[in-house]
């Protein structure tokens, strides 16, 4: 079988090129390092973030969210809205996250919040290495606003595990 | 033209640490043709609880989180420093 013919297998009916064999993808020889330019995944689809708060009780909220995760590198959107806010006050931890993050590099994803209903302000996110969760805080690492219609929208940036 | 949908779990990830991550395919076909997927995701930590899990994801989770697993996953979180 000829390159051009093998090339040419690799795509189905519907017109999509597909990778045969497991953990497999598109090696871009710019680089001495095979494993660290291989583009292995791609992937997008939603996940539901789930919050709480770093004290007391939320009562009610909404939340909704989406990802594309591109080789290791995962990016979401998302956003959470106060319904009934309970108890709850200080910092928001958010669990859900649809990868658990890479402890190696050590380093934490982060990103940026904003308050898009009642005030437009710029809080941000944090997901600390090894772990499926973040955290929602003020600039200076203090506690959100927990009032109702409150609504919260945020992109993170972070590397997955493969 | 016959519209159906079908939602499975088809990708649960162990990793190493125990974490297992699952997708959630839904597919949508007409007539038998797939014409749509759409994946949603979630991580399940050891420990947690998955009694509403799918039962294979349940199983899963029930076979690798061994007591020493969740110990040593609850170490790793404590161990994380959060500034």
């Amino acid at each position: 079988m000829s390159n051009a013919q093998y090339l040419a297998s690799l795509v189905n009916s519907s017109g999509n090129i597909n990778i045969p064999v497991s953990n497999a993808g598109i090696n871009f020889n710019n680089s001495s390092a095979i494993g660290a330019s291989t583009l292995t995944d791609y992937e997008t689809g939603t996940w539901t973030p789930v919050i709480g708060p770093q004290s007391g009780t939320l009562t009610a909220y909404t939340s909704n969210g989406a990802y594309v995760k591109i080789g290791k590198l995962v990016y979401l959107i998302g956003s959470f809205t106060i319904t009934t806010s309970g108890t709850a006050s200080g910092s928001a931890q958010m669990s859900g996250l649809p990868f658990q993050s890479s402890s190696s590099p050590s380093v934490q994803g982060e990103g940026i919040v904003r308050e898009s209903v009642n005030t437009g302000v710029v809080y941000q996110i944090t997901n600390f290495g090894n772990s499926s969760t973040a955290q929602v805080a003020s600039l200076t690492n203090g506690a959100i606003v927990w009032t109702a219609t409150y609504s919260y929208a945020f992109t993170l940036t972070y590397q997955a595990t493969f | 033209m016959t519209l159906a949908s079908t939602i499975t779990i088809d990708r649960i990830e162990v990793l190493e640490n125990g974490v297992v991550q699952v997708r959630q395919a839904q597919v949508i076909t007409d007539s038998g043709n797939e014409i749509a997927r759409n994946f949603s995701r979630w991580v399940l930590t050891p420990g947690e609880d998955v009694s509403t899990q799918d039962a294979k994801v349940k199983a899963i989770c029930e076979a690798v989180w061994t007591s020493d697993v969740i110990s040593a996953y609850q170490a790793q979180v404590a161990s994380q420093a959060k500034v």
